[in-house]
């Protein structure tokens, strides 16, 4: 049955990692960009001390377990897709054929995770540290063996259960025709895990930074790193954002709105994307530097919608954008050391993203037209 | 009322359609064409979802391509297979749609109530059935004042009432709102109640008269 193995590596796999190179990216970024070498998180010296650490150990197992929540949402929403109905054909298939190509799919989504547990695995091994090396194998084939079931028994009981074409509502978020709020209920209701995740890593960086830099013993520079760092973390809900629009809200380009008009509700909901960040501040940072932190807010928004209209440029391609993104925070991160006026930045990267908007947006079609 | 003039739309590489200089006046055109012939595309582009080289003009000098947000406001769509984000209920999306075509609410309602569909739209897109979608996206394409209304597709998977009070509506806004309608089919069907001013037929990659 090799030919199901290559329709989930299609429908399931390759769309997995085309839409989530923004979440690579940046966890690319945090792993290499901003470590000095004995701390990257895969160098030797590192994975020493840290298969020993039993403290390490629990949190790995955490961030483990969060990003199974990733792949696992991933594939039950793919299951779930009307256009994907025609899988459950697979549930005549072999009990174990079919919960072998459902634990083979989890495997590949759930590679960057095995590889490093692998990493620590070993390191464990050789530092004696058995039992340690056993949670760690143990707890990760609990989860595959989890995912192969589940799936299993989804595709199995699709006929009659009714549940799982359904999709839970968000009581607080009232019906609007506003489209901020349709992005923010598409994000809360069929993007939550990815949600959660993004501000979860955002929020952390944020608060690792106030906390180690606190203000005023340390001048305001960490927390405006900090922040950027956050801003550049939500890239990967700007690709998602993108993708909804241009998938699923098509018919918004028959609707007589100008291209400003279009951006600004893209900077609207960028700004409320980046609220619980600017809680964060609020909470650590002193009122008298309100005017600093909307600045920040300010450049946070026009960031997010650069990256935004980045993604309309001319064959555009993932692996560019994720270049463009990295050179683009490298920069910045560079450029900060010089105090540039924040407000100055702000006007400059908004000024930018419309102009490859207000060029791109009406000639841009989905790669798929393209190829 | 719609001229093209070196109108081309290609896909990467490939040739969908080609026009090099047309004029549709205004009135109720029939486009026919096979599966796969561009009559989607055609109007995927005149609804401006999809890009497209050369010039089309609305009358009498609304360029479309400059002119992007008339563009939008004079040219309503409705899908062959309308999709919508299940989440929504069809009560969010005319809102929307209400307000940007700046649609009236009793025209609104009217719509609403011609098409039968009061008593679902509060509740998500994806408890719909095909036919409670195609509804909806007929309501969304009569909003407004447009000049031209594109229906691709319109008999796909409505019941035969449905189908006459759509024709009554046509009839109506043609006569009453000097609204054009393009509409699509690839069945060979008749539509005795439309009194067609013209039929096109797409076919070796262009829009001919039939």
């Amino acid at each position: 049955m090799r030919v199901l193995q290559a329709i989930l590596q299609k429908v399931v796999v390759i769309p997995y990692y085309c839409q989530n190179a923004g979440f690579f990216l940046v966890v690319f970024i945090l792993a290499f960009g901003l470590q000095s070498p004995p701390s990257l998180l895969v160098s030797p010296m590192f994975l020493m001390d840290a298969a020993i650490s039993p403290v390490f150990i629990k949190a790995i197992l955490l961030l483990f377990f969060l990003y199974y929540l990733k792949c696992f949402n991933f594939i039950h929403k793919t299951l779930n897709a009307p256009e994907n109905s025609f899988l459950q054909v697979a549930a005549l298939l072999a009990p174990k054929t079919l919960l072998y190509y459902l634990a083979r799919v989890h495997v590949l989504l759930y590679l960057p995770a095995l590889v490093y547990m692998v990493l620590i695995v070993g390191y464990a091994a050789w530092q004696k540290q058995y039992q340690t090396a056993f949670i760690i194998l143990l707890y990760n084939m609990v989860l595959a063996t989890l995912s192969a079931v589940l799936f299993y028994q989804k595709l199995i009981n699709a006929r009659t259960d009714k549940k799982l074409n359904t999709i839970p509502k968000i009581g607080f978020l009232p019906g609007s025709s506003s489209v901020c709020v349709w992005t923010l209920r598409y994000l809360l209701e069929q993007e939550k895990v990815m949600l959660f995740l993004t501000k979860l890593f955002s929020g952390s960086v944020l608060l690792a930074f106030l906390y180690l830099y606190p203000y005023p013993a340390y001048d305001l520079r960490p927390a405006l790193i900090g922040f950027w760092t956050a801003a550049v973390s939500q890239v990967m809900l700007v690709q998602r954002v993108q993708l909804f629009g241009e998938e699923d809200l098509t018919f918004l380009r028959n609707l007589p709105y100008s291209r400003g008009r279009r951006l600004g509700q893209q900077a609207v909901f960028f700004g409320l994307c980046l609220i619980p960040e600017l809680i964060i501040l609020l909470r650590f940072l002193p009122l008298s530097a309100a005017l600093f932190m909307l600045q920040l807010w300010a450049l946070g928004i026009s960031f997010l919608l650069l990256m935004h209209a980045l993604l309309y440029l001319k064959d555009q391609s993932l692996r560019q954008f994720s270049r463009q993104v990295f050179f683009i925070f490298m920069g910045f991160l560079l450029f900060f050391l010089t105090s540039p006026p924040l407000y100055l930045l702000s006007i400059i990267l908004t000024a930018i993203a419309y102009t490859i908007y207000h060029q791109r947006y009406y000639v841009y079609e989905p790669e798929e037209l393209e190829s | 009322m719609l001229s093209f003039r070196n109108f081309n739309k290609t896909y990467g590489p490939h040739l969908i359609l080609q026009i090099p200089d047309l004029t549709l006046p205004a009135g109720i055109h029939w486009i026919k064409g096979r599966n796969g012939s561009g009559k989607t595309t055609l109007f995927k582009v005149l609804a401006g979802l999809l890009a497209y080289k050369g010039h089309i003009t609305l009358d009498p000098d609304i360029l479309l391509a400059k002119e992007t947000v008339l563009h939008r406001k004079y040219i309503n769509y409705g899908e062959a297979e309308p999709l919508y984000p299940g989440f929504l209920s069809g009560r969010d999306l005319i809102d929307l749609f209400a307000q940007a075509k700046q649609a009236t609410q009793s025209q609104v309602q009217e719509l609403i109530a011609t098409f039968q569909a009061g008593s679902y739209l509060s509740k998500a897109v994806n408890t719909y059935s095909s036919g409670m979608q195609k509804k909806l996206s007929l309501i969304l394409a009569f909003l407004g004042q447009p000049k031209i209304i594109l229906l691709d597709e319109p008999l796909i998977t409505l019941d035969e009432q449905t189908v006459q009070l759509m024709y009554q509506l046509i009839v109506q806004y043609h006569q009453q709102h000097h609204v054009s309608f393009f509409i699509s089919s690839h069945q060979d069907i008749s539509m005795p109640q439309l009194p067609f001013t013209a039929t096109w037929l797409v076919q070796n990659k262009t829009l001919t008269p039939s």
